[in-house]
């Protein structure tokens, strides 16, 4: 399944799935499946429906396990019901299907506010910044803001604090169960789905960082934070892929355009550190909850380097195989 | 004046102030008000008392100025008529009036989801006694601590299982009370809604033993990671208004391991100061009403600005407007 959150025409955030080149209203949907598939009253069905197949995103994940039972009854029902009718109305007469082009779509979790992106995640990536990777089976992990966060066609505002930003393709992990203390062997259990994100960076916070003599490069990595945290620097979307959808993580194309202009290319194969490794670090001592992302780290090669920078006019397309393309505009 | 959040005796959450030893219910505070001086239908004041003065304090605070106002109008009617104690009651029958007993303090913004902000080597007695390099003039470091490693008074500090050491230190934290963008410094107090008291924990072990290798040292890379452990920052137990400090960087702040001062300092020597964090922040981070800013931990030469601690032993943080945070670490 291919999850969404967009803005219907009366500006209202819904959730949806992507069936062709349609978009279904998931909460409008799931409302016609209790009245007519599971003998609910009309009367109570809207709300049973706002409760169990909810507008946020957010609220959907935290039902962990049913949400996702509901998901996919929902889903199966609609596909069906899909084949013989047009345009579909729920019971209190909410539309259910829109065109692609009807609706503005939104980042997938846009009520999310815990972000986890990792740093230096590839060999190429720690030879092309000259950059002393982490250890072996650690990783470099630094945090985002809420107002990180936009979704695709969005705009990426030009920072008042650098002259040099790039963009990175990264593979998203949207978390779909709380724990801790997650052992590799079960972390995938816990990945909700897969999202494209592009990280952006103001580079010359770090590198016009005083450098001092000794461990001299210190005061560099106190800014990494600041330098990842510009309003607008995280763009994710348009659709998270749900897990069943992608058997092997660590087998996923990457690349980003510029312009049109591919100018980084990688596969999550040449990670430092997998996915399941990455959640079993950070979960040793920190509870991941539902709606979780973990942005996984900078992909790209030697020819193809991780770092595409970007200036204002540029049009940013941030393409991962079987998860979508998320596309965005550099405005100064 | 100082305000909390707390539960009361029926279990529910609720927004206070401090009077005297005990503690005011500010929103039927307010609705008292709303009857007795305003003359508000009692049918209806219950409900406006919680528009204007939400029991959950990051609602209020994100009323920004109108909040403010309401809390400054409440808190004065409350005085006014403090002398009858705890024989105060709303219009509707709550308790207005608890003392410290009755109620159990949580953090003062348990709702809190927006960004926490922890400074680091923002006082120069780092750089002496630890020989770190500090950061550049009018920038410090900064990483974000997660929402849910915030904890409130008496909480448990749990011992992670990825360090072997931990520190404790306390810090002056700043509660943004207006969202902002590009804020200069002659203008960022305006956009505190208050200050309280951080106990900032550290799996310090984690960044031992920073080797050399040019931008990023590896164990520069764990920041984030030491510092986002579950139960890893408690915060409270009041977040004093600016009538109570109205210079942030004249607050002395002390530490006390099992009763023993281990940490003392005065946020006159912050390398940068409240107002140039905000700016420096905001530059191209939007400051959001309710986020948190932990300046960075105080110390001197004599009382270092971190401290060792080990299972089983109490800390308190201490400022004097604020109050005393207590936590204890267990296994």
């Amino acid at each position: 399944m291919k999850l969404g959150s967009f803005k219907n025409h009366s500006g209202d955030i819904r959730i949806g799935v992507k069936l062709d080149e349609q978009l279904v209203d998931l909460t409008a949907a799931f409302e016609k499946y209790l009245v007519e598939e599971c003998g609910v009253n009309r009367q109570f069905a809207l709300e049973a429906s706002n409760a169990r197949m909810p507008t946020s995103m957010l609220d959907l994940l935290r039902r962990e396990e049913e949400g996702w039972a509901d998901l996919n009854a929902v889903y199966s029902y609609i596909r069906n019901a899909m084949k013989k009718n047009g345009v579909l109305f729920s019971p209190s007469g909410d539309k259910i299907n829109y065109g692609l082009k009807e609706v503005r779509l939104l980042t997938p979790v846009p009520q999310m506010y815990r972000i986890f992106n990792i740093g230096v995640n590839s060999d190429a990536f720690a030879r092309m910044e000259n950059v002393t990777p982490p250890e072996k089976s650690y990783t470099c992990m630094f945090k985002k803001t809420p107002h990180c966060l936009i979704g695709p066609e969005d705009e990426i505002k030009w920072p008042a604090s650098a002259d040099e930003v790039p963009a990175e393709i990264e593979l998203g992990v949207i978390m779909g169960k709380s724990g801790k203390h997650i052992a590799q062997a079960d972390a995938l259990d816990y990945v909700f789905g897969y999202v494209v994100s592009n990280d952006v960076t103001a580079m010359d916070v770090l590198s016009k960082a005083h450098f001092g003599p000794g461990s001299e490069a210190l005061p560099a990595a106190y800014y990494i934070t600041l330098s990842k945290c510009p309003d607008t620097f995280e763009a994710v979307g348009p659709f998270i892929v749900t897990k069943d959808e992608i058997p092997d993580c660590q087998n996923v194309n990457g690349e980003i355009r510029v312009n049109g202009e591919p100018k980084t290319r990688g596969n999550t194969k040449d990670m430092r550190v997998e996915v399941k490794r990455l959640i079993e670090f950070l979960s040793a001592d920190m509870t991941f909850y539902p709606g979780d992302l973990i942005s996984s780290g900078g992909m790209g090669t030697e020819e193809y380097p991780p770092h595409a920078f970007l200036k204002p006019g540029d049009v940013v397309e941030a393409e991962l195989e079987n998860i979508g393309i998320l596309r965005n505009y550099v405005v100064a | 004046m100082q305000v909390a959040s707390f539960k009361n005796h029926a279990g529910e959450l609720c927004i206070g102030v401090k009077i005297g030893d005990n503690i005011a219910d500010l929103t039927a505070g307010l609705e008292k008000y709303l009857v007795e001086e305003a003359g508000t239908d009692p049918e209806c004041a219950m409900d406006v008392a919680s528009e204007r003065m939400p029991t959950s304090m990051l609602d209020l605070i994100q009323r920004e100025e109108e909040g403010q106002a309401d809390l400054q109008l409440t808190v004065a009617y409350i005085n006014k008529i403090a002398e009858k104690g705890k024989s105060l009651f709303s219009p509707s029958g709550e308790k207005i009036m608890y003392g410290f007993e009755e109620v159990a303090l949580l953090t003062p913004v348990p709702q809190m989801y927006g960004s926490v902000f922890n400074m680091e080597y923002n006082y120069p007695a780092y750089e002496k006694v630890y020989g770190t390099i500090p950061p550049d003039d009018g920038r410090t470091a900064m990483f974000m601590m997660n929402p849910e490693t915030i904890t409130g008074p008496g909480a448990d500090i749990k011992w992670p299982a990825t360090a072997t050491e931990v520190t404790s230190a306390v810090e002056l934290g700043i509660i943004i009370g207006k969202t902002g963008k590009h804020i200069p410094q002659a203008k960022a107090l305006d956009y505190i809604f208050g200050y309280t008291v951080v106990n900032d924990i550290t799996g310090i072990s984690m960044l031992r033993g920073m080797g050399p290798g040019r931008l990023c040292l590896p164990k520069a890379f764990y920041f984030t990671r030491a510092m986002t452990m579950d139960t890893f920052q408690p915060v409270g137990p009041f977040i004093a208004l600016k009538d109570e400090i109205p210079d942030p960087q004249d607050v002395g702040a002390e530490l006390k391991v099992n009763g023993e001062v281990v940490s003392k300092g005065n946020t006159k020597d912050m390398r940068c100061s409240v107002a140039r964090l905000i700016e420096f922040l905001s530059q191209d981070i939007t400051l959001e009403a309710g986020d948190l800013i932990s300046t960075g931990a105080i110390g001197t030469l004599e009382f270092l600005p971190e401290a060792p601690v080990k299972v089983g032993d109490v800390i308190e943080a201490e400022i004097g407007k604020i109050g005393v945070l207590r936590n204890s670490v267990v296994a």
